[in-house]
């Protein structure tokens, strides 16, 4: 037996897809799937790419791949393929090779799924841009600014009875007397917001506010197009990680909350700035905005109260859609644009929830959906579309996922192990940047226990195996050595310890809990799910194939999986282009229900049961009993 | 039959299926159902010991909580009649303004097993529902739990209001929950905290045999 150890990940193999002849370079150890992605190939069977179907099967051609895993041989061993057939979920490369991926074999490998793939809409912003050809006035025409404006409009927008804000009037008086007498009047309803020159389009700002990460596109609201996009860090983080620590800072005093609020104002405001000069807009086109965030997130931007939200029952202060002049928020844009908040479901299910319903459409979908944001707090929604039942909750998942609570945990930033895999009972990882690494962000330590379940290294319980090479035994209990200090970027271990474990434990369970228990009040079964949806910046990392084989997402037999990123800004997208979809978000608001976890029994009993993982080999035991033991195996006898 | 050795060890090595199996077959073979819950409680202690000795972590503690929770609904109909003794009776819950339960529960769940007679006021409980509860059962000992560091401002109000209420020279007070140690004990006026379930239960029985002494 050798002596397991962890390598770093090597650069540089080109992997060409035929016969479409799509290549992409990748780092060794990449699966087919994950290359495939990235070269807009979903080479996924029916389960998304989850390693439970057994079907996204492609054949090598030449080069080297590294050799299947246990389970891919129990896949494979199941049926009879010719050689050099794997599976594109499973299989990782080991120097350029040449694939042969014809779509046609993929039931459902039509499309990737990239971040702002949203929901079609019909284009019907609110603020609407009009080009005006005016005569400069004249002894013989001696109208006001405003009648001038306003003849002019009635003329170009069918409608009379304009209303001009101050505001306005002198944006339109400054234009116009450079000279400037043909200019785009920016009108929402019947009131005029706004002037620019001719040819500069009205532009709407979106934004989703995280609890870590703030996202702001701009987009040009008379064609509908995203100009811009950028994502900053929250600068609220300092004052409490987690959104509750946040809250509590806020509730001390009126001024902690106020400067929580600037804070977050000033921040999208210096990023709307960035974003506007680099797609060559002035901040006086901005005319309209799209906010949404969870409650929390809310509640600290618009400065309302918080001192209910925090302690149960967690009332909202609003829960409706808000609309308030931008200039109420500091923003000084086009003279009347403003702010609208969607509103949000109840507790802390927010309004980045409905904007993620809306935008993966599961409000309206015939399928029957789980759909998550992961994050400190883990919000869920089941609909079921034959029964009309829409559930929503929150569970608080913690930190862990995005670096908290675990020993070297960090963000996924330069640097961080975001993927672990085991080669022949070897683990090997790579690094954000490729850099030697200095922790492990979310994604690398949902894979790392995925890979010591393989491996045997951890039992059912989330026990680590003792007699692991790579287990040692600190004064604080067993700790797993990831990476050796020689190999690290800071020169120190970097560890997982049994207490990193637990924490994992308890906020994966919360997950998997949550959803059983919507599942339960719904009255439908695992199987009955057909779609699992996973939004959010986090769960576009996340491997989801080991999400499911450390019980944090169930093991849907008949769902497909999907990891559609910042749904949350997509739908705020939506919303910002469109009237009726800011009365679909309404409608989800009321329609969906939010349930308390805390008053079914059921969570309690799921939630102790789910810190446990789930069997290493159930998903293979109609194949595993016609193989040979394995001897690249590294488990030994009796360590679980 | 089952014997209450098979079923303590059972639940020690929490196995659910198991353990509720062993205990519907022994109330079914007519076992006492005062044994069988001396034989859970037994259980219990052996993963505390575990949990002690770092054997056993807080993911099967909240197992074993679980399973316990689920044997009692079992045995209750069947003890009433006999009424077991307790060791005596903790007002337990998590102060005002703090949510978290999990660790509270299973120290609601390891006192339970150690034969506490546990009123569980849940979450986010003010001051002075706490001094009802203790009025009302008499009880001698109360453990306040909390994670979040505005709980302690919690904590040190609800020890002020057993003070204004006259009651703080008979009720000893523990509390408990990530954060807190012998600082945050001090700055609230506790009598003593607890690092984890298995300490917080030998302050109470440390309290409560030495109150009887």
């Amino acid at each position: 037996m050798t002596k397991p150890e962890i390598e770093p990940g090597t650069a540089g193999c080109e992997v060409t897809f035929q016969p479409l002849g799509r290549r992409i370079v990748v780092t060794a150890g990449t699966t087919l799937l994950e290359a495939g992605r990235r070269a807009g190939l979903l080479l996924c069977g029916g389960c998304g790419g989850v390693g439970i179907c057994g079907r996204c099967r492609v054949s090598v051609s030449s080069g080297n791949m590294f050799p299947p895993d246990e389970e891919e041989r129990d896949f494979l061993a199941a049926g009879s393929y010719s050689p050099g057939t794997r599976l594109a979920c499973e299989a990782r490369v080991a120097s350029s090779v040449t694939v042969e991926a014809p779509l046609s074999s993929f039931p459902s490998g039509q499309r990737l799924q990239v971040e702002g793939d949203v929901a079609v809409t019909a284009h019907d912003p609110i603020v609407k841009a009009y080009q005006l050809q005016l005569c400069p006035p004249s002894l013989d025409d001696s109208r006001s600014d405003y009648r001038r404006v306003a003849d002019a409009l009635d003329a170009v927008a069918g409608h009379t009875d304009w209303e001009m804000l101050p505001g306005a009037a002198s944006c339109f008086s400054s234009l116009a007397r450079k000279g400037r007498w043909d200019l785009n009047a920016y009108t929402r309803r019947q009131q005029v917001i706004g002037f620019a020159n001719c040819g500069m389009n009205p532009v709407g700002v979106a934004v989703d506010v995280g609890c870590t990460k703030i996202a702001v596109y701009l987009v040009d609201l008379c064609t509908g197009a995203e100009l811009a996009a950028s994502g900053t860090p929250n600068p609220q983080i300092p004052y409490g990680e987690d959104l509750i620590s946040r809250l509590v800072y806020a509730a001390a005093s009126t001024e902690k909350a106020k400067s929580l609020a600037v804070m977050v104002r000033e921040c999208i405001l210096q990023v709307c700035a960035k974003l506007c000069d680099s797609s060559h807009i002035i901040k006086e086109q901005i005319a309209d905005i799209c906010v949404v965030g969870n409650t929390a997130m809310m509640h600290l931007l618009l400065n309302l109260p918080v001192a209910q939200l925090l302690s149960a029952p967690f009332v909202a202060s609003i829960d409706r859609d808000v609309d308030i002049p931008a200039s109420d928020l500091g923003w000084q844009f086009a003279p009347g644009a403003q702010v609208h908040v969607l509103p949000s479901i109840g507790g802390f299910v927010g309004a980045d929830h409905v904007a993620m319903i809306m935008a993966r459409n599961i409000d309206r979908c015939e399928k029957l959906t789980v759909g998550l944001d992961i994050g400190t707090n883990t919000e869920i929604v089941v609909r079921d579309p034959g029964t009309g039942s829409f559930l929503t909750t929150s569970v608080p998942s913690g930190p862990v996922f995005e670096g908290g609570h675990v020993s070297h945990g960090m963000r996924a930033a330069s640097g961080a192990i975001e993927k672990v895999y085991s080669l022949n009972g070897n683990l090997r990882y790579t690094t954000i940047d490729g850099t030697k690494p200095i922790g492990i962000c979310g994604s690398g330590t949902v894979d790392l226990l995925a890979e010591l379940r393989r491996i045997r290294c951890v039992d059912e319980r989330g026990h680590l195996s003792k007699t692991h090479a790579l287990v040692e035994s600190g004064r604080s209990g067993a700790r797993f050595l990831v990476a050796p200090a020689a190999d690290t970027g800071h020169g120190r271990d970097i560890v997982l310890t049994q207490q990193d474990i637990t924490q994992v434990q308890l906020a994966k369970a919360a997950i998997f809990a949550g959803i059983e228990t919507l599942l339960q009040l719904t009255g439908v079964s695992p199987d009955d799910v057909q779609q699992l949806v996973v939004a959010g910046a986090f769960g576009s990392y996340l491997d989801l194939r080991s999400a499911v084989s450390i019980g944090m997402l169930p093991r849907f037999q008949n769902a497909e999986y999907l990891q559609v990123g910042n749904a949350a800004g997509a739908g705020a997208k939506l919303a910002l282009v469109s009237k009726s979809e800011r009365e679909r978000a309404r409608k989800i608001a009321e329609k969906a229900k939010r349930i308390e976890l805390k008053q079914y029994a059921i969570f309690d009993r799921s939630m102790a049961r789910a810190t446990r993982f789930p069997e290493l080999r159930s998903l293979i035991s109609h194949a595993a009993s016609q193989l040979p033991v394995s001897v690249q195996d590294e488990a030994r006898s009796g360590s679980d | 039959m089952p014997s209450l050795e098979e079923i303590k060890n059972a639940l020690a090595e929490l196995n659910e299926d198991l353990a509720l199996q062993l205990v519907k077959d022994a109330l079914a073979a007519k076992t006492p159902a005062f044994d069988v819950l001396k034989a859970c409680q037994d259980g219990m202690t052996e993963v505390g010991r575990r949990f002690e000795c770092q054997d056993y972590f807080v993911s099967d503690l909240m197992m074993s909580g679980e399973i316990f929770k689920q044997i009692g609904a079992i045995l209750e109909p069947e003890l009433k009649a006999g009424e077991a003794q307790t060791v005596g009776k903790v007002v337990f819950g998590t102060v005002k303004g703090d949510i978290h339960d999990i660790g509270k529960d299973i120290v609601v769940n390891m006192l339970k097993s150690a034969n506490f007679e546990v009123i569980d006021l849940g979450v986010d409980v003010p001051p002075e529902k706490f001094v009802a509860a203790l009025k009302e059962s008499g009880a001698t000992v109360l453990g306040l739990s909390g994670l979040l560091t505005l709980a302690f401002d919690s904590m040190k109000a609800t020890v002020q209001a057993l003070q204004t209420a006259g009651m703080r020279e008979k009720v000893k007070v523990m509390i408990g929950g990530g954060p807190v140690d012998g600082n945050v004990c001090r700055v609230v006026g506790a009598d003593d905290w607890g690092a984890d379930a298995q300490h917080a239960v030998r302050l109470a029985k440390g309290w409560l045999t030495s109150a009887h002494a």
